[in-house]
């Protein structure tokens, strides 16, 4: 293009060398050599602006492509993760529960050895109820057609009756509990329950068997604080934000000491919204985590 | 190599606790030694340390993961049977398994009589390879005898041969 400029320029020159005698018409040459030179140059801008506005709108498609593309593969990757973590989640307590069973049937054990199985098993059947409620609420929630049914209800008999239940499936786990009485608020039951137990359940997950897990709920000011707290390893810094998010989990899918689908506090998140309440995580005294849902009233 | 009277040892390896008890229970009651470990490191150090006739192996492991530890095995020249006893049942991850050098795959959920079979048959012709590999000092077929000692074969025709 520039090429052709130049072209278009000599030819100019040379036309009008042609038609106009330089020594005879000074003035009218020199006037029309600068109109032909003016428009040289003009045409020289046009192309160079209109190549550098080509050029920077070609590099802002770029960078959206670049950006949607990482963020599509991103997800990718977590929602691979959840594949793969479902599965394993979905299909270890149907093996367990499966196994137990054809044991049962198999052999004639002792009665101890029975009940063992037993409550293996049942145990099993309620981590199996609890993942499922979590995948269909999180499916409901992404086609928007979750209907809560908020009630007066008291908080603190709910919550007593999921660290009961905890109590049962866990004998060997330690639960303090300083829950104060008749903290009535408005909410909706089958929610308030997932949030507890997937809170219960993190603080089972990630702390060792010997560690207690203290269970609070107390007022403060206008206030209720729900709080759950575990000794276990702890959250660092940088993890803390990310781990409300859907699909994330802190480490590598493939060789993690904890099984998980990533669900789990991205739902008590949504959860606390719902209510109108805030959910944070701090660290806890000498170790671990203590994940605090305060509800204003 | 284990007396005849000995039970046949198997290290399993499985991190969920419910399922592992369960495994080890029944494998107990079919007359196995089981030897436990819960991830991928302490699997690879038991091998090291001892010799099993068979290894159950789960794939999603603490620290290093059963397709690893199956690798490692048999880098290290150890044919050890390995089962491995997975969640992931695409034939992707069944190939992968058998070509890093398991033996066999099954998964989760598994039929019990089934697993009891397939440990029992690959103990069994581990057993019966390893009776072959280690003929005795002296192989003889027809009239003639190989002493494996000598290095050379004696024949009844008495020619030498050097």
């Amino acid at each position: 293009m520039e090429k052709q400029n130049l072209q278009m320029r000599e030819f100019n020159t040379r036309q009008l060398n042609a038609t106009v005698d330089s020594l005879s018409s000074h003035e009218l040459y020199s006037n029309e050599l600068a109109k032909i030179n003016d428009d040289y140059r003009r045409g020289n801008i046009k192309f160079i602006s209109e190549g550098v506005t080509f050029f920077l709108l070609i590099l802002v498609g770029a960078a959206f492509v670049y950006r949607a593309a990482r963020r599509q593969f991103k997800f990718h990757r977590q929602q691979e993760n959840f594949m793969m973590a479902v599965t394993h989640e979905l299909k270890t307590p149907i093996s367990v529960a499966r196994l137990n069973l054809e044991t049962l049937q198999k052999y004639s054990l002792d009665p101890e050895k029975q009940k063992k199985l037993i409550r293996m098993t049942l145990a099993e059947t309620e981590r199996l109820n609890s993942l499922t409620n979590n995948i269909l609420f999180s499916s409901q929630l992404e086609a928007e057609r979750y209907k809560s049914d908020m009630e007066e209800l008291d908080l603190s008999d709910l919550f007593k009756d999921c660290v009961h239940q905890f109590q049962n499936r866990y004998p060997e786990r330690t639960f303090t509990t300083a829950i104060e009485i008749d903290m009535d608020i408005k909410g909706d039951i089958f929610l308030l329950q997932m949030l507890i137990n997937n809170l219960l359940e993190n603080a089972i997950k990630y702390s060792s068997k010997e560690k207690p897990i203290t269970c609070a709920l107390k007022k403060n000011n206008q206030t209720i604080l729900m709080s759950i707290a575990d000794e276990g390893e702890g959250i660092a810094d940088e993890e803390k934000p990310k781990i409300f998010e859907r699909f994330y989990r802190i480490g590598n899918e493939l060789t993690r000491k904890t099984q998980g689908t990533g669900l789990g506090l991205y739902l008590s998140k949504i959860i606390s919204q719902y209510h109108n309440a805030d959910i944070s995580v701090t660290n806890n005294i000498p170790a671990g985590s203590i994940f605090t849902v305060s509800f204003k009233i | 190599m284990t007396a005849e009277n000995k039970k046949p040892s198997i290290l399993l390896v499985e991190d969920e606790e419910n399922l592992h008890e369960a495994l080890k229970l029944n494998l107990e009651l079919e007359g196995y030694e089981i030897t436990s470990v819960y991830d991928g490191s302490a699997a690879l150090k038991a091998i090291g340390d001892e010799y099993f006739d068979l290894i159950i192996l789960d794939v999603m492991l603490p620290e290093i993961d059963g397709i690893n530890v199956t690798e490692t095995v048999r880098l290290q020249n150890n044919e050890v049977p390995i089962l491995i006893l997975s969640a992931k049942n695409t034939s992707a991850d069944r190939v992968l398994g058998l070509k890093k050098g398991a033996d066999d795959y099954l998964t989760k959920p598994f039929n019990l009589e089934e697993l009891l079979l397939r440990v029992h048959k690959l103990i069994d012709k581990n057993k019966k390879m390893q009776d072959k590999e280690t003929i005795g000092d002296t192989y003889s077929f027809g009239n003639n005898v190989i002493d494996f000692k000598r290095r050379k074969p004696k024949l009844k025709m008495e020619k030498q041969y050097n």
